[in-house]
């Protein structure tokens, strides 16, 4: 019975870091139509900028901004100086990006180094919680919180605001809104930065639980293509329902066949794909 | 003129001036090819290595030219069927006891049925979904690798694999170099073929476009498979020579790493061409060998290389260097 | 038999019915145009007949055989073939390996990847014979992208008849073009064997009712009007949608150019 329930709660919360992470691929997949290999870093950068100031600091809330604002500031100018170049040209976006995943990753290993470290938890959310028998971390628990939270006001963000619906309106019809006067560049530079944010954010959410180390950038990069995938490209709502899949499938597929880890995980996506060629909520 | 005069000249004429001619060109390829072998043979252990790996990558990457230049799939999961191939044979040899000449056929299979499977998936999605699926596919892999220690040996991998006897054992760099280049010649040939076939041809307007070829009557899906299952046949032959050279094979050969590695070779020549992918694959080897001999920071300044590729040459340095050319010409002609 | 026959057939997009109620009976060697205003739904006609789009209702036979749950593949593998209305061709390729791809497309050697296209001789043969018969030989060896329009729009028709098809839908082939071209094109068209049945969108009405055996009007989705040439060419009905907005700019003095020729 606790077996069931700790795994599903580790599940939910390694879910809800997952999400944070896909959302910003989906979101910037679904506008941009780049695929964006160096995702992952912008993860590894947010959490690594996050240790950093947390350590000088002693303080868990500065070091998110800081990471998350850094990330964005970076990823706006990785976008507007070179991926708005090759607009709509999917082999070389690939390339580029692998660049910079791979320049990234050495940059990162120079700077902090090659052993694993955990990013401090803030102090209200160090120790467990007791309930139904069992004790249960509390940052984990907060974790699911924050990672509902995000999905709710994300999803307020694009049904409810006007630049969300210019976003909505640009992932249908990209001429159409550009036909409208829109600035189409600079929103393409917002929501490119805003993604890599919300990978910044992931970084620092998951650093705690996670770890980061060289090689993590890609390890969860690729969970975050598998949800975008399943979820369906470009969809906020599908990513979300793929995360809890993902991060499900990947917490009791490691309980239970722990040499087969990253296969669980893509059991979810192989499913979904052969009924599904489009993803959940993916447009056909 | 009467044109119907002209066709029919051009129609005689025509093909057997190109067989003599491709004849010619594959006579020249080939001597190239054991000139190179015999000079690196002279000059010592270093360049038959770097040649012997030079030629594995060659061949590596021409396999994925298949699908990237000449189908338009964009893989990037490629190093899956190197390095399959490469476990499938280790473990045969090391846990079976099956001597060279069954073991790598039975490793060639294991990664042409993982084309097979890994395709049967990504092909029925849309376009835009086949790199991260081939990309998560092969991922996977890596990751079974790394952690099914038992029978991989993890992030050890498998090592003591014997060189093949071939009349006389290749332990030798330069008598392994004259195996490989053989093997590489013939592979070479083999996807020179195909490329020249009417499936090959098929395979060109699938990349340029995918619904005329529907409404001519192809059923553009099982060729995008059997291009797939070639390609992993031709990379399975590189993951086992590379096998073969190491006597070795870890996790890094299915890693996600080398499947970009690669994907950047072909694109680094010219995607779509076969020889421009060699001309990729032995730019990018020997730069290896120069930057890492230089600097620990070999990988940061290949993703530098990367993104100025990705910048400023996207359709590959053949090109490139021919518009140059083309230019320089013109404001040569210019002047005078 | 017929060699098409179409029942009941509808599909609409969204809210938007963009066919309905259409059924027309082509009979073999038999050409039929079909004309109508921009947007009356001639296209997706086309796209329903070769399986590009499925219908929401109805039925397609092709020479008895219900073909409408087949793929575009194994229509085209039956016989139909297509042109597209927007040039639709390999663009990076040469225009003799555009008409290898359209003559090997049925052909059994198409699956071969052991011997060399050169090595199929009844190939070559036709493709010279298609570069010969619509006078592309001068420009075999250039990439198709470097045509100029109408030399695009020609190959365009090559291509579908490449491979000796019995239906062929050809969806505005003379859009575009010269005088001189539009020429070439109807007069290929009316050297055909009849024993191929031709189904053709037409603009040019002075073209479309040169080669017309009957002709189909079609507006907002629908057949309003359908018989010879002449007959159409009086309707009233007809005249009055045509004229209207002048959605039809080229159409309308193509109309009174026919009129005063007869
Ligand atoms: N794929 C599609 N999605 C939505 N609407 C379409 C689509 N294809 C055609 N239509 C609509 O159907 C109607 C008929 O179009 P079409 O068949 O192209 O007309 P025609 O060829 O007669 O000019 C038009 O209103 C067009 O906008
Ligand atoms: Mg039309």
């Amino acid at each position: 019975m606790s077996f069931w329930l700790i795994n599903a709660l580790n599940g939910l919360s390694f879910a809800m870091v997952l999400f944070v992470l896909s959302a910003g691929l989906t979101l910037v997949f679904g506008l941009l139509r780049i695929i964006n290999m160096a995702h992952g870093s912008f993860y590894l950068l947010g959490g690594y900028i996050a240790l950093s100031v947390i350590q000088a600091s002693d303080h868990f809330m500065l070091g998110m901004a800081s990471a998350c604002v850094a990330v964005m500031l970076l990823g706006a100018a990785m976008q507007r100086w070179t991926l708005a170049r090759l607009h709509k040209q999917e082999l070389p976006q690939s390339l580029l990006t692998l660049g910079f995943l791979f320049m990234f990753a050495d940059l990162a290993f120079w700077i902090w180094g090659g052993n694993p470290q955990l990013v401090p938890k803030p102090a209200v959310l160090e120790g467990a919680i007791r309930f139904a028998g069992i004790a249960y971390p509390a940052y984990r628990l907060a974790l699911i919180g924050i990672g509902v939270l995000v999905a709710v006001l994300l999803w307020a963000l694009l049904e409810g605001t006007r630049i969300g619906a210019v976003v909505r309106a640009g992932m249908d019809d990209e001429e159409m809104v550009r036909a409208m006067g829109i600035n189409i560049p600079l929103v393409f530079t917002a929501v490119f930065a805003f993604g890599a944010g919300l990978a910044a954010m992931g970084g620092v959410l998951g650093g705690p639980l996670l770890g980061l180390f060289p090689g993590a950038d890609f390890e969860v990069a690729m969970l975050a293509f598998v949800v975008v995938t399943v979820g369906g490209l470009g969809s906020i709502r599908g990513a979300f329902i793929a995360s809890l899949l993902v991060g499900l499938a990947d917490n009791f597929g490691t309980a239970w066949f722990p040499q087969l880890s990253l296969f669980t995980a893509i059991i979810p996506m192989v499913i979904v794909l052969a009924l599904r060629p489009s993803g959940l909520m993916g447009r056909a | 003129m009467n044109p119907h005069l002209e066709a029919t000249g051009t129609r005689v004429r025509r093909p057997l001036w190109t067989d003599r001619s491709r004849t010619i060109r594959l006579l020249a390829a080939v001597a190239g090819i054991v000139l190179v072998v015999l000079a690196a043979s002279t000059l010592g252990s270093y360049p038959v290595e770097l040649i012997t790996q030079v030629l594995i990558y060659a061949l590596f990457a021409m396999s994925l030219d298949l699908l990237v230049g000449y189908t338009g799939l964009p893989s990037l999961g490629h190093s899956a069927y190197f390095g399959v191939a490469a476990y499938a044979a280790a473990l045969c040899s090391l846990k079976l006891g099956l001597p060279f000449w069954c073991a790598a056929p039975v490793g060639l299979l294991a990664a042409v049925v993982t084309a097979l499977l890994f395709n049967l998936i990504a092909l029925r999605t849309a376009r835009g979904y086949y790199l991260m699926i081939t990309l998560a596919l092969a991922q996977v892999l890596w990751s079974i690798a790394v952690s099914w220690t038992d029978l991989t040996g993890g992030d050890n991998g498998l090592s003591g694999i014997a060189r093949p006897v071939i009349g006389r054992p290749l332990e030798g760099a330069a008598s392994y170099l004259w195996f490989v280049a053989l093997v590489f010649t013939v592979s070479a040939m083999a996807m020179w073929r195909i490329v020249r076939s009417p499936f090959g041809q098929a395979l060109k307007g699938i990349r340029e476009n995918e619904p005329r070829m529907r409404a001519l009557g192809y059923e553009t899906w099982r060729y995008k498979l059997v291009a797939s299952l070639l390609a992993a046949l031709f990379a399975g032959i590189a993951g086992e020579c590379f096998l073969y050279l190491n006597g070795f094979v870890g996790p890094s050969s299915l890693a996600v790493a080398l499947s970009a590695q690669v994907l950047l070779m072909v694109l680094m020549g010219a995607a779509g061409t076969l020889f421009g992918s060699m001309i990729g694959a032995a730019v990018f080897v020997v730069l290896q060998n120069i930057v890492s001999s230089y600097t620990d920071r070999w990988l940061f300044v290949m993703g530098a290389i990367y993104v100025l590729f990705a910048l400023y040459a996207p359709a590959g340095a053949l090109p490139w260097l021919r518009e140059r050319w083309a230019r320089y010409r013109n404001s040569v002609g210019g002047n005078t | 038999m017929n060699a098409l026959e179409v029942r009941d057939l509808g599909r609409s997009f969204g809210g938007l019915q963009a066919l309905q109620n259409v059924t027309l009976s082509i009979a073999q060697g038999e050409r039929r145009v079909i004309i109508g205003t921009n947007g009356a739904g001639k296209t997706t006609l086309f796209n329903l007949l070769n399986g590009q789009i499925r219908p929401t209702r109805g039925e397609i036979v092709l020479f008895g055989e219900p073909i409408t749950a087949l793929s575009t593949p194994q229509r085209a593998a039956r016989g139909l073939a297509r042109t597209f209305q927007i040039t639709s061709l390999f663009a990076e390729l040469s225009v003799r390996e555009n008409i290898q791809i359209a003559v090997q497309a049925l052909d059994p050697c198409r699956f071969s990847f052991v011997r060399t296209i050169e090595s199929y001789r009844h190939i070559e043969q036709r493709v010279e014979e298609l570069l010969a018969q619509w006078q592309l030989e001068h420009c075999a060896a250039q990439r198709v992208n470097k045509l100029s329009y109408g030399v695009q729009r020609q190959l365009e028709v090559v291509m579908a008849l490449a491979s000796r098809p019995r239906v062929l839908l050809l969806d505005e082939p003379m859009a575009g073009l010269s005088s001189e071209e539009t020429h070439l094109v109807t007069d290929i068209i009316l050297a055909l064997d009849r024993a191929v049945t031709v189904v053709m969108i037409e603009h040019d009405l002075a073209a479309a009712f040169r080669v017309a055996d009957r002709v189909s009007a079609m507006d907002q989705g629908q057949v309003v009007a359908e018989g010879p040439p002449a007959l159409i060419r009086d309707d009233e009905a007809l005249q009055r949608i045509y004229l209207r907005g002048g959605a039809l700019g080229t159409a309308g003095p193509a109309v009174s150019a026919g009129g005063r020729s007869q």
